[in-house]
């Protein structure tokens, strides 16, 4: 400790502030450092540690006592290199030791200039170690400690050399992954800049010497390249990661275990990336140099090479759900069902007001479950489901009984209940009721009533499935009449709900052409009314018929489908008629309503108009008038149908503008969706349309249902965003409902400061299920009430943010610009950082370091992706209007998980196994960085955003793989647009459709179209792949480095 | 024409099963669904009832039968002939003991068997039109007899119930009214003792005073 007094002083001297001026002293005590650190580099990782403590108090004081903070601070753009190493040997804990917290303090000790060279010598060890590390991580994809403490252990079989190359390398590296940290966290600061570079020329020398020793190094890697590079680019990266986790550890104190997982991650992506790697290691002045641009803040488009672009923070391992809730509270649903922007509630309106994220929930109350973890079923029988009195709120886990078992007291009101006769049990010793293993309701988060009489108006209905198709010239032309008629007909079989399943179909085109399926027929009979104005059914029933009865008249009805309108040359669509008379046909039993629609609606009441995208509204107020429905007869439609239980999914076929904002307000007050086929072929289009179709058609699927939310005193759901009509204030009327459809909600606290510990919240869904049952899902969680900002960051879901703040910015466009709704995004990310630099840059001093909590480290990114994403991007010529407006509905449904996967698309390459055969194809290890850069012109690329797949072939990629998998030459199929991408007769190809397969299973919600783009292929590249590639800069469009700089700015300026 | 059709267990009243798109185009189709709803609660109170009766409502006549603890219940127009609907109740109740004979008892949630509405659209479609061939021969079939068969007014029906509601709200009433009056009885006894006895005590207590204080004075 003693020399840690030292060190500091020195450091004091050189500059009162952190690390940068410790910088200079660090790189003369480097220099004498490198020695020692060599000789201690065997098992010197501890020796070092005191000098790390020495070092840790001079950046401590800058960072200030937080150890979460601190990291962050530390990570100034030097410090962040250090930081990673801190990090990364276990020893730094003993440097807080001194100040606080043990584990902490590593990360800071490496900050310290002058403890810098010892440190170095500490770190060294994990940055030698950390490259065996690393592949471990990425193998086996663990995050986590462990990666952490296996490179101490490796430490001492590193040579002395190696070490101190490695030391400079880390500093080079350091400093370089600092930029990147910092850029992440905000790294700059102008005075720094100085001491820096002459710390890095320090450095530099120091290293220069040990350089011999590199070799070692690098052989244990694994990556093919030059050797040099390859030493920097895994020397790098792994500090750089270590760095990064340090940040993160450093930023969020609580959550020790996400940290690991990011190195994890980390690691993965510098070991897939070491070309990256070499250009920051390369120069390690003209890193200093960025870095002081940075810092300066002057001229961000100069910085590109001067972030370490590893080090920003990915979410490549997709959603992670916030399962430690369950660890605090066993008794909640799952996730999966009910997520919370944050788990703890603020207790006042001042606490929420500097909350600038969204506070709500998320909703998805008919999630898929593995199998085994089914929600359990609860049949109270004649006794009626106990509710409270007052609040009408489901017996749950958190009801408490007293007065031995004959009341209970609601969690949500406290109201006392009286126990019935029948429900009574007594009470064990501690207040437990005994029969509580016995009972779903009292034992489990998610559970499942039988609803008795009470709770229906009427028998509950049977599924209804009415087809409306347009058979205008272009659905025939287009092929969709075929593929949907084959689609329905093999579907028949499947249709949930036999044997009371009903099914109906009209046809349109300037006519409407109802379908008589009496079950004594033996050919459907065609009706075709011709008068718009009055529309009337020309039959009573037999349009609407049981599908087990008249199954034959069905299959004779699907088959002649095609062909009777062949040569339909009608180009006219009379949606609005055909609309009202399913209204007519449906409104007896409600169910699900079909539009297949192939043109803009051109005759009858609901027509529209041609309103074009014009270029010169964007910019204007009136901009989002192109986003609303032109006219309100298909809102009025969609109430009406609410009323009757009918849910409208539509279908459209455009080659032409079809008005999507208009048709799609059919779905989106019904509880239906949208599915956009633009420009519909049917020999490209049609295995998508067939897998959808079929799985709109036989997904389980709750009938007429209506879904409440409760929560406890003192915070109150205001606004709801989703596919529904709000029945009373806080009534979601869904017609249908299924595991594809996610809810979110936004809370308010009532004026009142909150009293309780605890809020609780129930999610109610009442609903017929496709068997005829009447059920009550019932999911209840609770989250803590605080009064502290710091845990509310602490406890944040980015996934149920980013949910929220997607959908707010979707409402946004249609009464707003969209560079409005971008902006707004923009300004809540800037804030609620802002707020939480706030909470921390009193007591560490943090100067010029971005910080934020470890729980929203994805969210800046997934921001810049939100923006970037295809109902927000850009303006006119980016985005066809109607594919605009499909992906906004789109974006209404979502739940999280695929949410998630929208805004950071897997990358994948594949190559590799498609030459060794390796079958296991891990996605979850060989998610690439979203950038331009990950793509290498040798290799084959798959890009998968759960919607669609695109296979990129890389210019330099063997013709052999190519021909093989395309099963063409290419050089002879000049438009990759047309092919079809089918299994061949050889490995290559069986393989690619095996990983294909394999990643489908994985979103069974929809069909992802693959597609084929060669490297250099424009303008397919660009609009398919390209664009997509959210972490690049595109025209207008920041990449995610000049993204963090740009928030940092904000943050320093605003 | 049958307007209606309605299955449930006569024990509970726990509904069946219910015709499938009963009460088309027929606005005030709620409101009898209510009535034949407590007729089924009705029965469910065990009262003797006949086990084939009709019962008039408006211009609809409710028809039904019991048998084996389920009540089959049609609702049709007054110029339906009876003994068509009683055929068409016979056909639902084959046909629903056939399939659920064995279930009946243990259905524990409303609409269990909701599955038989298909059936019963399909036998109601059969006996839509009076004047086929297979209704005009079950019409001039003899061995159906349903003269015998009551007809009541539902207000009569449902007023025998809620007559006996009335009575046992009065009783109860009754019972709760003079538990109160023995409450206050005990309470006016009460008074009536200390108001007796107070003087007397008050006169007592002041003349033992006065014996206390002379023997402190002197």
């Amino acid at each position: 400790m003693q020399p840690m007094g030292n060190d500091k002083p020195t450091n004091v001297p050189g500059r009162p502030v952190s690390p940068f001026r410790a910088a200079p002293q660090s790189s003369t005590p480097f220099i004498s450092s490198g020695p020692v650190v060599g000789l201690e580099a065997s098992g010197a990782s501890r020796a070092t540690t005191p000098f790390l403590s020495s070092g840790p108090g001079t950046i401590l004081g800058a960072s200030g006592t937080p150890q979460t903070t601190v990291p962050f601070l530390s990570s100034g753009p030097i410090t962040g290199t250090q930081m990673s190493n801190y990090r990364s040997p276990p020893p730094p804990p003993v440097r807080y030791n001194g100040p606080s917290s043990p584990p902490p303090p590593t990360s800071y000790p490496a900050q310290d200039a002058t403890t810098y060279q010892q440190t170095q010598a500490p770190r060294f060890p994990p940055p030698g170690q950390p490259v065996t590390p690393f592949r471990g991580p990425v193998g086996s994809s663990g995050p986590s400690p462990s990666g952490s403490f296996r490179p101490q252990p490796q430490i001492p079989s590193v040579p002395m050399g190696p070490p101190p190359q490695t030391a400079t390398q880390m500093s080079s590296r350091s400093n370089m992954p600092p930029p990147l940290s910092e850029s992440s966290f905000s790294a700059t600061r102008p005075p720094p800049q100085p001491s820096l570079q002459g710390y890095s020329y320090g450095l530099p020398r120091g290293n220069m010497p040990p350089a011999s020793a590199e070799p070692q190094l690098p052989a244990p890697r694994s990556v093919s390249q030059p050797p040099l590079q390859q030493a920097f680019p895994s020397s790098h990266v792994p500090p750089v990661h270590a760095s990064y986790h340090a940040h993160q550890g450093g930023v969020v104190p609580p959550p020790p275990p996400p940290i690991g997982g990011p190195l994890g991650y980390n690691s993965r992506e510098q070991i897939q990336y070491p070309n990256i790697g070499p250009p920051i290691g390369g120069n390690l002045q003209g890193l200093v140099e960025e870095f002081q641009s940075l810092s300066v803040g002057s001229a961000p488009g100069s910085l590109d090479h001067g972030v370490d672009v590893k080090s920003l923070p990915r979410p490549l391992s997709g959603d992670e759900e916030p399962i430690k809730i369950l660890e605090t509270f066993p008794l909640n649903c799952h996730p999966r069902f009910l997520r919370l922007t944050t788990y703890a509630i603020p207790s006042s309106q001042s606490l929420l007001a500097r909350w600038h994220l969204p506070l709500g929930a998320v909703v998805h109350p008919l999630a898929e479950v593995p199998d085994g973890e089914e929600v359990p079923i609860v049949n109270f029988g004649p006794a009626g489901i106990i509710r409270c009195r007052r609040c009408r709120t489901y017996v749950n886990p958190y009801v408490t009984f007293t007065d031995a078992g004959r009341k209970w007291r609601c969690n949500i009101c406290s109201l006392l209940n009286d126990v019935s006769g029948e429900y009574y049990c007594a009470l064990d010793a501690s207040g437990r009721r005994c029969d509580v293993d016995q009972r779903p309701e009292l034992s489990k988060g998610s559970v499942e009533f039988v609803a008795p009489t009470e709770y229906m108006v009427r028998p509950p209905m049977p599924p209804l499935y009415f087809f409306l198709i347009d058979v205008s010239v272009s659905a025939v032309r287009s092929g969709f009449l075929e593929v949907v008629a084959t689609t329905i007909k093999s579907c028949l079989d499947e249709l949930p709900g036999f044997p009371r399943t009903q099914i109906g179909f009209l046809t349109f085109d300037s006519t409407l052409h109802f379908h008589n399926l009496k079950s004594s027929l033996t050919q459907p009979q065609m009706l075709v009314v011709a008068d718009l104005d009055d529309i009337f059914l020309p039959l009573p029933d037999d349009l609407l018929v049981n599908l087990s009865d008249s199954r034959h008249v069905v299959d004779a009805l699907l088959d002649s489908l095609p062909s009777m309108f062949q040569d339909n040359a009608n180009i006219e669509s009379a949606l609005g008629p055909a609309l009202k008379a399913a209204l007519m046909v449906m409104s007896q039993l409600g169910g699900k309503l079909l539009v297949f629609q192939s043109t803009l609606p051109s005759i009858g009441v609901g027509r529209l108009r041609l309103r074009g995208d014009d270029l010169r509204i964007y910019g204007t107020d009136k901009e989002h008038t192109l986003r609303i429905p032109d006219d309100p007869f298909y809102k009025q439609m969609a109430a009406e149908f609410t009323k009757h239980q009918i849910a409208v999914d539509v279908y459209a076929f455009s080659e032409k503008y079809t008005d999507i904002a208009s048709l799609g307000s059919l779905a989106k007050y019904t509880g239906g969706q949208v599915y956009h086929y633009p420009s519909f072929q049917a020999p490209t289009h049609q295995e998508k349309l067939r897998y959808e179709l079929a799985r709109d058609l036989t997904r389980e699927t709750a009938w007429e249902s209506v879904m409440r939310v409760r929560c406890g005193k003192g915070v109150r759901f205001t606004t709801y965003h989703g596919h529904f009509m709000l029945r009373s204030t806080d009534l979601l009327a869904l017609p249908a409902v299924d595991c594809d459809k996610a809810f979110a909600m936004q809370l308010s606290l009532e004026d009142t400061l909150m009293t309780t510990q605890t809020v609780y919240f129930q999610v109610a869904l009442l609903y017929t299920s496709s068997s005829g049952e009447r059920r009550i899902r019932v999911h209840t969680a609770a989250a803590h009430v605080v009064a502290d900002l710091g845990e509310m960051y602490r406890q944040a879901d980015t996934g149920a943010i980013i949910l929220l703040l997607s959908r707010l910015a979707v409402e946004n466009t249609l009464s707003h610009k969209l560079e409005d709704a971008r902006q707004l995004m923009q300004l809540k990310l800037v804030k609620s950082l802002k707020e939480y630099r706030n909470l921390h840059v009193v007591q560490h001093r943090l100067g010029g370091r971005l910080i934020f909590p470890e729980s929203l480290r994805f969210l800046p990114l997934y921001v810049l992706s939100l923006c970037k994403s295809l109902a927000l991007r850009g303006g006119y010529a980016d985005v066809p209007l109607d594919e605009r407006c499909a992906a906004g509905y789109n974006m209404m449904i979502l739940p999280i998980r695929r949410m998630l996967k929208l805004l950071y698309p897997g990358l994948y390459r594949i190559d590799e196994n498609l030459i060794k055969g390796p079958e296991e194809f891990n996605e979850s290890s060989k998610q690439l960085a979203l950038s331009a850069q990950s793509l290498d012109p040798r290799a084959l690329y798959i890009y998968d955003d759960g919607f669609s797949f695109i296979v990129w072939l890389g210019r330099m990629l063997s013709p052999d793989i190519v021909n093989n998998t395309l099963g063409v030459d290419l050089s002879g199929f000049p438009d990759l647009s047309r092919l079809a991408l089918l299994e061949h007769d050889n490995e290559y190809s069986r393989k690619l459709m095996r990983i294909i397969r394999r990643l489908r299973e994985k979103d069974p919600s929809c069909f992802q179209l693959c597609r084929v783009v060669r490297q250099g292929e424009q303008p397919r590249e660009g609009s398919l792949l390209l664009s997509n590639l959210f972490e690049d800069q595109a025209a207008g469009t920041s990449g995610y480095v000049d993204w963090i700089l740009q928030i940092y700015r904000q943050l320093q300026s605003s | 024409m049958v307007k209606l059709t309605m299955v449930a267990r006569v024990t509970d009243g726990l509904p069946l099963a219910e015709g499938l798109d009963d009460g088309r185009d027929q606005k005030d189709i709620e409101f009898y669904k209510q009535q034949a709803k407590l007729l089924f609660k009705n029965l469910s109170r065990g009262q003797n009832e006949a086990s084939r009766m009709s019962i008039e409502t408006g211009p609809y006549f409710f028809h039904y039968i019991i048998e084996g603890h389920v009540c089959y219940l049609t609702m049709c127009d007054r110029s339906y002939p009876k003994k068509l609907a009683f055929q068409y109740l016979e056909d639902l109740k084959n046909e629903f003991e056939r399939v659920n004979g064995n279930q009946i008892e243990t259905a524990a949630r409303p609409y269990a068997f909701i599955k038989f509405d298909t059936f019963i659209q399909k036998t109601k479609k059969l006996y839509s039109d009076t004047r086929s061939q297979r209704n005009l021969a079950k019409l001039n079939d003899e061995l159906y007899e349903v003269h015998q068969i009551m007809t009541r007014n539902v207000q009569e029906v449902l007023g025998v119930g809620e007559k006996l509601d009335q009575v046992s709200e009065l009783s109860s009433r009754l019972t709760s009214e003079s538990r109160i009056y023995a409450d206050k009885a005990r309470d006016l006894n009460r008074q009536a003792l200390i108001r007796k006895w107070a003087p007397v005590a008050v006169v007592l207590g002041v003349v033992m005073l006065l014996f206390w204080v002379k023997k402190k004075i002197w």
